[in-house]
């Protein structure tokens, strides 16, 4: 800033406030009878000052307040809004310095968007936050912006720009559960895709697209495959069965909630990708918080121990199970049904036969019914490991005994330490 | 060095240095000792999977699958020494078929023995007594124990693991549930081993009070007059016979040996400590994972 301006700044008349003076007279023209038209006051003179960022900071208190009130017009010009003067929403802005009691028209009340969404949004969890927990309610303008708002269509290309940026505004509240890039749903699924786009629910209410019983709709819309193959295994079966006896239950308790749904095994924010080897390994504790005594045994075996130690390679649940039809053994399309087993253990084991199918993958070397061989193998083992080490471990520990005993009295002089043999 | 008592047991005392151990043996036993820990720190952590410790044990030497390698290298490895080790005492036994030697049934025998059970209880009334200590010949029956204890466990832990490294061999033959029983077997026999030795292997042989801290006499090979005297009197009437025979450089059994140089005192204490701090810290994850699983 040159010694003149810095002047002219001390008295109030910057550079910025010429542009003030101008604007100023454009309005003085366009609110005169018989001049301008009203719109053809066009943005132009809004943007005179609106597209100014340091002169806005100077008229108000805080950079917080002068971001607020920057329109800039790149964004503006390609947003769904771009044909719309200010003037069309921004009534009564007219005049400058704009009036205090100035309003906004909002969405709804603008006329436009009335028929729209809007009544899906007046039941969603995004409209009740305010009354609930003092947070401020997600409305049109905190998802869609205003000045920058996507045009429908842009929103619907998975993984657009468009949608990339709005889901940056979900994550800016929901920042718990943003998705890092290596995420597999990181990059090309939106939030509402899964979350309802106004209908937005609480996981925990059953009307929610994520909550457990419509997650076999929600995510098949790009998951049929699996899917269809879960509605017909005992967890796809579980799952449709509590949500008929919730729907006739009322109030409804999804918090009774025992059913696996696709998020109880995969995740959800993260959501680890499925060829991800902690995914397998982690994957053992998940099935495990129902399936205790299964994995109980598993741990008995190589392929459990190997699996709790990081091997990805061992074999984990899914891998004998099927990930989404999983069957009892008994049941003939069950991939451990005693007919399958050679080929369920033989994708591992090329050579598996009849004989090597005999294995137990869940053996209890506590239960005689099933494991009478393994149950009096372990039997004779702890038997030899404790007769040994009991009746040595006592042997070293009355020596011990004797020796200090001995180097005592040799300390008192009546013998050689050691000495005493023969 | 010379005024202070060595640390090494069987470098106290007075007397001329006696050969006990050949070149063969104290190999054999190194092997053992190399191989042996080498499978317990990568078995262990499959063994108590759920220990707090295993994971990073096991990244230790690579992950799951590299241990697994490691393990079965060093199997081999012991395997290896069984079959020449059986090899070994086939030609012994051939040799001296038809004579009446005294390596078989006397003082200087490792065979098991009536006297060894008679030692035994004679030990128990000493420890209650403090008097009749018995006395041992080349071999004592805990000697004997920690051979046949290791013959035993050569036996059970080379076959279980030889079913669980060739399962899909093994499986062409035998039913599967022969590698649920081969698991226990396996790991039980293994934590016995490895308990037996790191308690009572290491308390008989080095952290007695009377031989604290370390007996090296398998490491260099050599003790000392006093030292055999008072640890396999029986053996030294045929040891004293010796004496006069020259100094041999060498190994030959009873011989008269030149004392341990610094140097082989130095790298015998080396191992001997790294290996019984190893086998502690060992015996210390056991303790811990017991507290686990």
């Amino acid at each position: 800033m040159d010694e003149p301006t810095r002047v002219l700044a001390r008295i109030g008349l910057g550079v910025a406030s010429w542009r003030v003076l101008a604007a100023a007279l454009a309005l003085i023209l366009a609110g005169m009878p018989g001049g301008v038209a009203a719109q053809a006051t066009d943005d132009r003179a809004c943007l005179a000052c609106h597209d100014e960022p340091e002169f806005l900071r100077s008229q108000v208190a805080t950079v917080a307040q002068a971001r607020s009130l920057h329109v800039p017009p790149g964004p503006l010009g390609t947003s769904g809004h771009a044909e719309i003067t200010c003037a069309e929403c921004h009534q009564s802005f007219e005049r400058f310095p704009h009036p205090v009691a100035a309003e906004t028209l909002t969405c709804a009340t603008a006329s436009c968007h009335t028929s729209e969404p809007h009544p899906e949004w007046e039941g969603s969890v995004h409209a009740r936050v305010q009354e609930d927990d003092g947070l401020p309610a997600a409305d049109c303008a905190e998802c869609h912006g205003i000045h920058d708002v996507a045009w429908a269509e842009d929103l619907r290309i998975e993984g657009g720009p468009a949608q990339r940026r709005m889901n940056a505004d979900c994550v800016s509240c929901h920042y718990e559960q943003a998705y890092t890039p290596a995420d597999p749903h990181g990059d090309s699924t939106s939030c509402w895709g899964c979350h309802a786009p106004h209908a937005t629910a609480e996981v925990t209410e059953p009307e929610a697209w994520v909550s457990p019983q419509n997650q076999l709709v929600t995510c098949a819309a790009c998951h049929q495959e699996a899917a269809d193959s879960l509605a017909t295994d005992v967890h796809g079966h579980a799952l449709v069965d509590q949500a008929r006896a919730q729907l006739h239950a009322w109030p409804p308790s999804p918090s009774d909630s025992i059913a696996p749904s696709c998020s109880d095994c995969h995740g959800a924010h993260p959501m680890p990708g499925v060829d991800r080897e902690d995914f397998q390994v982690g994957m053992v504790e998940r099935c495990a918080t129902c399936h205790t005594h299964d994995a109980e045994t598993y741990y008995y075996t190589y392929h459990g121990k190997a699996t709790r130690l990081g091997s990805g390679v061992s074999a984990s649940c899914a891998q004998c199970h099927t990930a989404h039809s999983v069957l009892p053994s008994d049941s003939i399309r069950s991939s451990v049904h005693a007919d399958a087993l050679i080929g369920t253990c033989g994708e591992c084991h090329e050579q598996a036969r009849a004989g090597f199918v005999l294995y137990d993958s869940h053996p209890d070397p506590h239960d005689p019914e099933r494991n009478a061989v393994l149950y009096y193998s372990l039997i004779f083992m702890h038997a030899l490991l404790i007769g040994t080490l009991g009746v040595f471990g006592l042997h070293t520990v009355l020596w011990w005994i004797r020796i200090w005993i001995d180097s005592r009295k040799g300390a008192a002089g009546a013998d050689a330490p050691g000495g005493s043999h023969g | 060095m010379a005024d202070s008592v060595p640390m090494d047991a069987a470098q106290r005392g007075n007397g001329p240095f006696i050969w006990r151990f050949l070149t063969w043996h104290r190999v054999a036993h190194g092997v053992v000792v190399l191989t042996f820990y080498t499978l317990v720190l990568t078995g262990l952590p499959l063994r108590f999977s759920c220990a707090p410790f295993s994971a990073g044990l096991i990244s230790l030497f690579g992950g799951v699958q590299t241990a697994g390698i490691i393990h079965r290298i060093a199997a081999s490895m012991m395997v290896a020494l069984a079959v020449v080790y059986v090899g070994y005492l086939s030609a012994r036994f051939w040799r001296a078929r038809g004579t009446p030697h005294a390596w078989k049934w006397g003082p200087d025998t490792l065979i098991p023995h009536p006297r060894d059970f008679v030692d035994f209880f004679k030990q128990w009334v000493y420890f209650f007594t403090g008097r009749n200590r018995p006395t041992f010949g080349r071999y004592s029956y805990l000697e004997k124990l920690d051979f046949f204890g290791a013959v035993w466990g050569f036996v059970i832990i080379i076959a279980s693991g030889m079913l669980l490294s060739f399962p899909q061999f093994f499986g062409s033959f035998l039913p599967g549930w022969i590698f649920n029983v081969a698991t226990v077997f396996h790991g039980e026999e293994a934590l016995l081993a490895t308990c037996f030795l790191f308690v009572v292997h290491f308390f008989n042989v080095h952290v007695r009070p009377d031989k604290w801290p370390l007996d090296a006499v398998m490491f260099h090979g050599r003790a000392t007059v006093d030292y055999l005297e008072e640890e396999h009197p029986d053996m030294m009437p045929q040891v004293r016979a010796n004496l006069d025979a020259p100094v041999s450089t060498r190994p030959r059994v009873d011989h008269r040996a030149p004392p341990p140089t610094r140097a082989d005192s130095l790298i015998a204490a080396t191992f001997g400590f790294a290996l019984l701090a190893t086998g502690f810290a060992i015996l210390g994850m056991i303790v811990w994972a017991f507290a686990f699983c």
